[in-house]
């Protein structure tokens, strides 16, 4: 399999007056070409700062301490800015979080879609409005509606323009950031729906950043956990589900009711998330933690592989005596 | 909390250099006020020299026509003109508030005839509306607080609405009310600790602008002739011709300087006041 | 009124008057936030609302707490109509009734310490207890909902506290009058998924412990399957489908809330099967529509629904469908 993206040992600080904030502290994870990611977190955990940090869209305050963000094996930590930009959009490009920041509402929609298609490659008016069209078909508006307005559209309707312009430049790696969240619950199905769609037609890489577990695991191949700056656990959906290693994995799991399984009873997790300033050398989960031993609050717990393809960072598994 | 609030208030004001300069120009008047009998060199009504005497040794600014020292004229001056303005804004903050306050909360019909209220009060001319009534209920000291007053309400009623308006959709306010608190604890616990902070920079700006208009309505020679303000010294000034010669330099211009510096120094410490209180303002330095 | 029946609204409406179009053709057009709603809530159960953000759960909830007025229809509660009341008598049924809002970063006075936030309602119903026996009254209710040590948290300002703590001491504020009725709008919609469950279970418990009736606002079905004995699903306005949960997760009968069952029982079926289950319709709230509020986005629509009203009507024992189409949908599905 062909690895379009792989992020190695990532950490990414921000200057804060009390102190350094380790937001995100020694990422790894690597997508395939063709593969759904799903990054998953409570808010405040990092998800953003780490899609923001691949896309090198980190600014003061903070700052991409160590790692690289390897696209197709090129470094985008190390590139200049300009190859930066020559990679996103037709590489790379982001759906984010509200529609309403991605696009202007004195513009139509149709010149705000083409302008990213001008800006970014070489082709005539006359063909990017040609491909404008087919962009909204795709998503599911009508082609000739690229004279209307933000305003003259619905939630759903520009969060899909804000997917076609995502698409605009057929990037090959898509990271939509909560692109979902605000949005009615049928709405978000229909564009995650929409989503699934276009990433099997157009064989795209999608890293999907939710706080949403059931619906990601519901859709992605592959699941990352995060929790307070870590990537705590990563591994294949059919595997999180069936065999999830990492404690507070196995607590997010059992946090939600489950529409299928009436007799569940949801558990929360004792405490809240920690303080990431100046945050000591241990497990970030261990205030919190029902197996915590000293160890853990001593010494920080190695991200490594514990099965094919199954990563955790756990004391635990290490000891070799998980329960 | 309450307090750490005022600290972080109080360091915000000192840390703002206009504030800053506003507020040491007020303690600085405050205690020439407090000070007068000491500072002063001459009791301001006797008449301690010849008339018209220029400035000299004895008589720092000269004295003015029946031969009363200036330079304590002016001193004790800063206490009329100060307890004029504190008086009136303090009246007119406290008229504001209730018809802000009751405006805001109730709304509806209320609110509507209380606001017409306000518009007329605003859109009235003052200074000729001023100089009718002061010259109809004849000059005073307490009338001339009166008249402030009832002109400069208005705009702080408005101020304190819109204040009461927005703490009014706080959920805790709504969290009260379907808890049956009664409105007069509602008023009292959740509405008046979010308004004090607004009224009180309104009150600093309605005392810079007591001061003005008493300066303006004693040179009119509205003023209470026995309670000598700047404003007052000024009106002699003029009606003995003190414009016309060279006297203007010691008699017109020192208590003119002192009235504007009054009012920046409250103004100063307003309008930083407001900044602090206005967080959207505070970003935007 | 069936004896077991604590909250009773009959007929409730609610309309806002919107303002749009420009300064000189100035045109006011009535939106209806809760159009003709009847349920009933009986003793001790909770009884859900769940629907899309906008389609008047909480101006629902407000009515029905006197927070907002009503412009028809009736609140009956314990055999008292409360929309006929004074000020002051609706203050003293407060008493029995309170609520728990959305936004716990709201809903506690920042400038107030626990302790004071927790006299309040106290000091509104119960002013003839001494300071002790207060003081009593707020340690006992910060134990139940399991803080501790009470005396821990009694002198902090909600700025000291975490999004679920906070929570838990509007919960604590709601029940320290030990009222019979509670209408919680949303409590867990803002908290981080850790520590909602918490908060679930915490209401639950306190059901069983204090005989609370409930009426519980949501806009997530699971924790409505999860919390509430019966569910009433809104739709612009108006009630929908109503019935027992288990009727109402097993065989959802109108299109909405068969949608809705979809994406959250199995989201890839929906995925699968989108169009049979939800068209992509624009909703325009300001328009009152002759026919079903669904009509925009319904695929099983017909030429009935464009000019008829369906109305709310009972498919099977205390389970009822506003559709006009739903005993063939039965048949298809089935
Ligand atoms: N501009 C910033 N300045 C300081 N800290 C920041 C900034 N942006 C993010 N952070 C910190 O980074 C952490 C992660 O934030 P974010 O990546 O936005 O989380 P998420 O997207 O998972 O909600 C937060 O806890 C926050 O403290
Ligand atoms: N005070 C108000 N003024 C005008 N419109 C309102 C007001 N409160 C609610 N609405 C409108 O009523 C409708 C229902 O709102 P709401 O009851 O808050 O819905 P929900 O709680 O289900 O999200 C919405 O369309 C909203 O815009
Ligand atoms: S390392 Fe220790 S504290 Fe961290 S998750 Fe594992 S057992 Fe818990
Ligand atoms: S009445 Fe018609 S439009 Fe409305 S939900 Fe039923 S089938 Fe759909
Ligand atoms: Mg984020
Ligand atoms: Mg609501």
């Amino acid at each position: 399999m062909n690895t379009v993206l792989s992020v190695e040992n990532l950490s990414t600080y921000f200057k804060t007056d009390k102190g350094i904030a380790k937001a995100v502290e020694n990422v790894s994870f690597s997508l395939n070409k063709g593969e759904m990611l799903g990054l998953i977190g409570e808010s405040g955990c990092g998800k953003t700062t780490v899609a923001q940090s691949i896309l090198r869209l980190i600014e003061y305050p903070g700052k991409v301490v160590s790692g690289r963000v390897l696209l197709n094996g090129k470094d985008l930590i190390k590139a200049s800015e300009k190859v930066l930009s020559s990679l996103r959009w037709k590489e790379i490009s982001v759906i984010p979080q509200s529609a309403m920041n991605a696009l202007n509402p004195i513009f139509t929609i149709g010149d705000q879609i083409m302008e990213s298609i001008l800006l970014h490659e070489n082709v005539s008016k006359r063909e990017a409005l040609q491909r404008t069209k087919t962009l909204l078909e795709l998503v599911g508006i009508d082609g000739e509606r690229w004279k209307s307005y933000p305003h003259e559209f619905s939630g759903g309707m520009k969060q899909r323009v804000a997917i076609a312009m995502a698409l605009a430049c057929n990037p090959k790696l898509v990271i939509s950031d909560e692109s979902t969240t605000g949005l009615d619950v049928l709405t978000q199905a229909q564009v995650i729906a929409l989503i699934k769609s276009l990433q099997k037609k157009m064989d795209l890489s999608v890293i999907l950043i939710s706080h949403d577990l059931p619906m990601v695991t519901a859709i992605c191949d592959k699941i990352a956990i995060m929790y307070a700056g870590n990537i705590v656990e990563w591994a294949s959906t059919e595997d999180l589900l069936k065999n999830a290693r990492h404690p507070y994995s196995q607590a997010l799991l059992n946090a939600s009711p489950d529409l299928g399984n009436p007799e569940k009873e949801v558990v929360s997790i004792p405490g809240s998330v920690p303080n990431l300033v100046n945050f000591p050398d241990s497990c970030r989960f261990h205030t919190r933690c029902p197996h915590a031993f000293d160890k853990c609050r001593q010494e920080t717990p190695e991200f490594r592989e514990i099965k094919n393809g199954h990563y955790t960072a756990c004391f635990l598994e290490e000891e070799g005596n998980h329960g | 909390m309450v307090n750490s609030r005022w600290k972080k208030y109080w360091q915000v004001l000192t840390s703002n250099n206009i504030g800053l300069f506003g507020l040491i120009l007020l303690v600085i008047f405050l205690l020439i006020a407090i000070l007068a009998p000491i500072l002063a060199p001459f009791d301001p009504t006797d008449r301690v020299g010849a008339p018209f005497t220029k400035p000299n040794g004895q008589f720092l600014l000269g004295t003015n026509d029946v031969g009363q020292d200036i330079l304590s004229e002016l001193l004790y001056g800063t206490r009329i003109s100060l307890l004029i303005g504190v008086i009136a804004a303090f009246i007119s903050i406290l008229l504001g508030c209730l018809v802000g306050i009751v405006s805001g909360y109730y709304g509806g019909k209320v609110d509507a005839f209380l606001m017409r209220l306000v518009d007329l009060v605003l859109v009235i001319p003052f200074l000729p509306l001023m100089i009718l009534l002061a010259a109809f209920i004849g000059p005073s000291f307490w009338n001339i607080v009166l008249v402030i007053s009832l002109i400069s309400w208005a705009s702080p009623a408005r101020v304190i609405r819109s204040q009461v308006l927005t703490l009014k959709t706080k959920g805790y306010v709504e969290a009260a009310k379907s808890i049956g608190t009664n409105i007069k604890v509602i008023l009292a616990r959740h509405i008046l600790p979010g308004v004090i902070p607004i009224a009180l920079s309104q009150f600093v700006l309605a005392a810079s602008h007591s001061i003005l208009i008493e300066a303006s309505l004693s040179f009119l020679g509205l003023g209470d002739p026995f309670t000598k303000s700047w404003g007052t010294i000024l009106y002699y000034a003029q009606a003995r011709g003190a414009f016309l010669t060279d006297a203007w330099i010691w008699w017109v211009l020192p208590p003119g300087l002192l009235i504007t510096t009054l009012v920046i120094g409250f103004a100063f410490t307003g309008y930083s006041l407001e900044e602090i209180l206005n967080p959207r303002l505070r970003k935007e330095r | 009124m069936d004896k077991s029946t604590l909250l009773k609204v009959s007929n409730l409406k609610k309309t806002f008057i919107k303002k749009s179009g420009t300064f000189l053709k100035r045109k006011k057009t009535e939106v209806y936030a809760v159009n003709n709603i009847n349920f009933e809530v009986n003793k001790g159960e909770i009884l859900g609302i769940i629907g899309e953000s906008g389609c008047g759960k909480t101006s629902t909830a407000r009515m029905v707490m006197r927070l907002m007025k009503e412009t028809k229809g009736e609140i009956t509660f314990e055999g008292v109509n409360l929309c006929n009341l004074k000020e002051s008598e609706t203050n003293k049924i407060r008493k029995k009734m309170q609520m728990i809002f959305q936004d716990p970063y709201d809903t506690l006075n920042p400038g107030m310490k626990i302790l004071d936030i927790l006299m309040e309602p106290i000091n509104a119903h119960e002013k003839g207890l001494t300071y002790e026996e207060k003081y009593q009254k707020v340690i006992e209710a910060i134990e139940a909902i399991e803080l501790r040590p009470a005396q821990d948290f009694i002198h902090r300002f909600p700025h000291q506290l975490s999004g679920g703590q906070r929570q838990r001491i509007a919960i604590a504020r709601a029940i320290i009058l030990k009222p019979s009725f509670i209408a919680a709008d949303e409590p867990t919609s803002m908290l981080d998924v850790s520590v909602r469950a918490g908060i679930l279970n915490l209401l639950l418990d306190l059901r069983k412990k204090m005989g609370l009736t409930m009426m519980f606002i949501t806009h997530d079905l699971s924790t409505a399957s999860y919390m509430c004995d019966r569910i009433a699903v809104m739709y612009q306005g108006k009630i929908v489908e109503i019935g027992p949960t288990k009727k109402i997760i097993q065989h959802p009968s109108h299109p909405y809330t068969k949608a809705l069952v979809a994406v959250v029982k199995d989201l890839n079926h929906f995925i699968k099967n989108r169009e049979k289950l939800i068209l992509d319709g624009e909703v325009d709230s300001t328009k009152e529509e002759k026919g079903c509020p669904f009509v925009a986005r319904c695929p099983h629509k017909e030429a009935v629904c464009h000019t008829q009203v369906p109305e709310l009507e009972d498919v099977d024992r205390g389970h009822s469908v506003s559709c006009h189409c739903h005993i063939e949908l039965l048949e298809k599905t089935s």
